[in-house]
């Protein structure tokens, strides 16, 4: 039973932060959308989402505003979209700014996103995470990853050699 | 040689470039093996794989296949391979990068990213899809953690292989090697100097020199033709029996191919096996034979379409720098005009030769020198167009400081502050840095000759500066064969055209080679140098000297000062200035040339004299004006018009004998003319529109 698309659901954060917010806008999540059309009636108690903190789900909510208006992707949609959805990492311009934000909060939105399978958001994160890791060189893989360069002498001067660094299967 | 399609021609689709099939089996087929690999090729002796390379028709010196290397990679061969000994070149990687790496600038820039790996393992994944497979290929490279991650994720990599159009590894080989064999450096396996492409076939890299030398010289060419099957003998032999170097390179390596295969058999044989078994054998490997063609020309074409792609590429980045450095140098005032040589010529002849990503540095300083070169021919434009806006601006101020001049005479009273001062200068410049402070004496000359410039329209000041040529600063402009007083007359009447004489002196012009200064000459006389520019009060000058020692008498002015050469007024400077303008006449007495030297005017001139200068103020106070208060303009105002009637004694043809009426002007000039012709004999009368004819004459009234 669809409920109105200006109905107002009230959910909480695991910082006890609540939001109110249209159903529609809450509905680009699959998770919450599942929720609300498996309660019948009417409830005012907010919805618990444990695995959120309130800053996150702020940013997750303006994501969600944004993008409204768009039909949400279908399994069939989004199968035929899989192969060319791997080949590009181009994210729209909004989504861009959007997405500006430290380390920490990219995170915690692809998190949040993955929680609440909100499937575009996961991929604007992803995206944006990916595309911090293309086309470095090693060195630069290991200066983004905090890697301390582990390897020995010995594999290091066989990595030089590269096409007999590894053994063949 | 490979059989490619020509550059820039999409494969057919039934092209082969290997020769037909002499096992009449699709493409498509094994293709589809190749990518789901059966059973019985993975259970393949490893021994035997080495075999695959038999066909003769793709056994190529990679550095003269104009398929794989392209005329703007023909560098990349034969000639590249010793020069460009850096192990760090692979243009498959650079292919990649660069658009890996424009994309990733699009993104958001963090410090660090060592939090991914508190990532629950499916994100990462998630995340590792949109990697290019040359990103994996570094991630393993950069820690063992990532290696070894990333190492059993054999559906992953497959995936991305696949979405990113990169072909397979083969299942003969694993993924490690086969990454490092598309995206590893590009050195040589066997020699370990050189730059080698990778050779799909034989599944490493050799580069141009082991190609030549390495399988050593020499062979039994006929034997080999009858071991290659059928189909690909036909491609084999007419591709390398013109070509002895390729039959050299390749001699050896058969011959070992062809001894192991030998050999081979001879077990089989030796063990027991049937004939049936023998032939399914062999029928079985050229099966795997096939599928290691075709699976190599999977990948040749990869790398071709990818090298296309990225001289395509490498075009459009050049283009794009060249618009982009246009923009600059355009905002910065450069033209098209100023393009047009290096765009043209030094850019189509570099673009020609230019390299893949490892030129990036070249190209960069190419841009520089283009750049340099563009604003250097800017400059030399705007020089140019600034040398003829500073003449127009010269001219220009010019004019203004005349028009100021005549303005300011007009203006100003006529006898009591005469802006004579102002002439004494030569330049606007030098007539503010002098200003009339320095200027101790002003004879009365001055003053009337400032007077006479009031004279002068802005009619006649327009048609002066229009006149081309014309110095303003340095010349005066003089009708042909009169004094300045009638030219002017003329010239406001528009019944005279304009001469231009200049007056330089050879103290400060070196172009007049003029032996006589008349300025420098009289002020060596009178003693009255040093307030000109560089005129010294000592300079003598003999030519001048001879002409001016005979002055003519009947009109003999006192000439006031001119320290800045220029000619002001007055008979004997008019007389002397045409002399010194058209050169040394060759026969002067009292002053005009006769006999091939300057005409010059007739004795009947204008003069400033003290007596002119009594006339005038006569004249001003006949019209009820107070001379050291009236101005030119007063005078126009005033409306009076002079009639003269006809004087007494002159010829009846004479333009005395008639009676007109002049205005203020050009009555002033008659009354100056006939009044130096004949002081006592003048009958002029004055009349204006009210008053009653007043006759003035010899200071009478």
């Amino acid at each position: 039973m669809a409920a109105p698309a200006t109905q107002q659901i009230k959910i909480r954060c695991n910082d006890e932060k609540e939001f109110t917010v249209d159903r529609d806008v809450l509905e680009r999540s699959v998770l919450i959308k599942n929720m609300l059309e498996d309660v019948t009636e009417q409830q005012d108690a907010p919805i618990p989402l444990p695995n959120v903190s309130g800053p996150v789900m702020a940013k997750v909510l303006e994501y969600c505003t944004h993008h409204r208006g768009e039909p949400l992707p279908s399994a069939d949609t989004e199968q035929s979209q899989d192969e060319t959805r791997k080949r590009t990492t181009d994210i729209s311009e909004w989504d861009q700014k959007f997405i500006t934000v430290d380390q920490e909060m990219l995170f915690e939105i692809i998190l949040a996103a993955n929680y609440l399978d909100i499937k575009s958001l996961l991929d604007v994160g992803c995206k944006t995470v990916a595309n911090m890791i293309k086309g470095k060189t090693p060195e630069e893989i290991r200066k983004l990853f905090n890697i301390v360069n582990d390897f020995t002498p010995e594999e290091e001067a066989q990595i030089k050699k590269e096409n007999e660094w590894a053994e063949d299967r | 040689m490979r059989l490619y399609p020509p550059q820039g021609s999409p494969a057919p689709g039934n092209f082969r470039p290997y020769g037909p099939s002499p096992f009449g089996r699709s493409r498509s087929t094994t293709q589809r093996n190749i990518i789901n690999p059966p059973a019985v090729m993975q259970e393949l002796p490893r021994e035997l794989l080495p075999f695959s390379d038999l066909i003769t028709s793709e056994l190529v010196d990679v550095t003269q296949s104009d398929a794989v290397v392209g005329n703007d990679y023909r560098r990349m061969g034969s000639g590249l391979d010793p020069q460009y000994a850096d192990s760090n070149f692979n243009v498959i990687r650079a292919a990649i990068l660069r658009k890996s790496r424009v994309e990733a600038q699009k993104g958001v820039q963090l410090k660090g990213l060592d939090g991914l790996l508190n990532l629950p393992l499916e994100i990462i994944f998630s995340i590792l899809e949109y990697l290019h497979p040359i990103d994996f290929y570094r991630l393993s490279l950069a820690s063992p953690d990532f290696q070894n991650l990333l190492e059993n994720q054999t559906l992953l990599l497959m995936g991305v292989y696949q979405s990113h159009g990169v072909p397979l590894w083969p299942p003969e080989i694993s993924y490690a090697k086969w990454s490092a064999l598309l995206f590893g450096d590009a050195i040589c396996d066997r020699c370990r100097k050189f730059v080698a492409l990778p050779d799909f076939v034989h599944r490493q890299r050799i580069c141009s020199i082991c190609y030549r030398d390495g399988f050593g010289p020499g062979r039994d060419w006929d034997q080999v033709v009858k071991m290659v099957p059928m189909g690909a003998r036909h491609d084999g032999w007419r591709l390398m029996k013109p070509n002895p170097p390729i039959q050299r390179s390749y001699g050896i390596r058969d011959k070992a191919q062809m001894r192991k295969m030998h050999d081979v058999l001879a077990s089989l044989k030796s063990s027991g096996k049937s004939t049936q078994e023998i032939d399914e054998f062999i029928e079985e490997k050229r099966v795997q034979v096939e599928a290691i063609a075709m699976h190599a020309y999977d990948c040749d074409l990869w790398m071709y379409n990818l090298f296309f792609g990225l001289n395509e590429d490498m075009k459009s980045t050049r283009q794009a720098s060249v618009d982009r450095l246009k923009a600059v140098l355009i905002a910065q005032g450069c033209q098209d005009t100023d393009f047009v040589r290096w765009d043209r010529e030094l850019i189509s002849r570099w673009c020609s030769r230019v390299q893949p990503d490892h030129k990036r540095k070249s190209w960069i300083a190419t841009l520089k020198t283009l750049k340099a070169i563009a604003v250097q021919s800017r400059n030399q434009r705007l020089q140019e167009e600034g040398l003829k806006l500073r003449q127009q601006r010269s001219q220009l101020i010019s004019l203004a400081y005349t028009k100021y001049m005549v303005t300011s005479a007009q203006s100003r009273p006529l006898w009591s502050h005469p802006p004579v001062e102002v002439f004494l200068a030569s330049t606007p410049c030098e007539a503010i840095m002098k200003g009339p402070a320095r200027v101790p004496h002003e004879p009365k000359e001055r003053k009337y000759a400032a007077w006479i410039r009031a004279l002068f329209t802005d009619e006649i000041v327009e048609k002066w500066s229009r006149v081309k040529k014309v110095d303003l600063e340095r010349c005066i402009v003089i009708p042909k064969g009169l004094t300045f007083g009638t030219a002017g007359l003329g010239v406001e009447q528009g019944k005279m055209g304009l001469v231009i004489s200049t007056f330089t002196c050879p103290m400060c012009r070196d172009h007049v080679r003029r032996t006589s200064c008349l300025a420098c000459q009289k002020r060596a006389g009178d003693g009255a140098g040093g307030r000109g520019h560089g005129h010294g009060g000592k300079h003598s000058c003999s030519a001048t000297q001879s002409q001016t020692s005979t002055p003519d008498k009947t009109t003999t002015v006192d000439k006031f000062d001119n320290p800045t050469g220029v000619v002001l007024f007055g008979w004997e400077e008019v007389k002397e200035h045409f002399v010194c303008v058209k050169g040394p006449a060759k026969n002067t007495t009292k002053g005009v040339s006769t006999g091939g030297g300057p005409v010059t005017a007739s004795t009947g001139a204008l003069m400033f004299n003290k007596r002119a200068s009594e006339l005038m103020l006569i004249i001003v106070k006949k019209l009820g004006l107070d001379p050291c208060m009236a101005t030119a303009g007063d005078l126009d105002q005033l409306g009076k018009g002079f009639l003269c009637y006809e004087s007494i004694g002159v010829h009846p043809g004479s333009s005395l004998a008639k009676t007109k009426v002049f205005n203020w002007r050009d009555f002033v000039i008659h009354v100056l003319r006939h009044g130096q012709r004949d002081r006592f004999h003048i009958s002029w009368s004055l009349n204006t529109l009210l008053v009653r004819v007043v006759n003035i004459g010899s200071g009478t009234s």
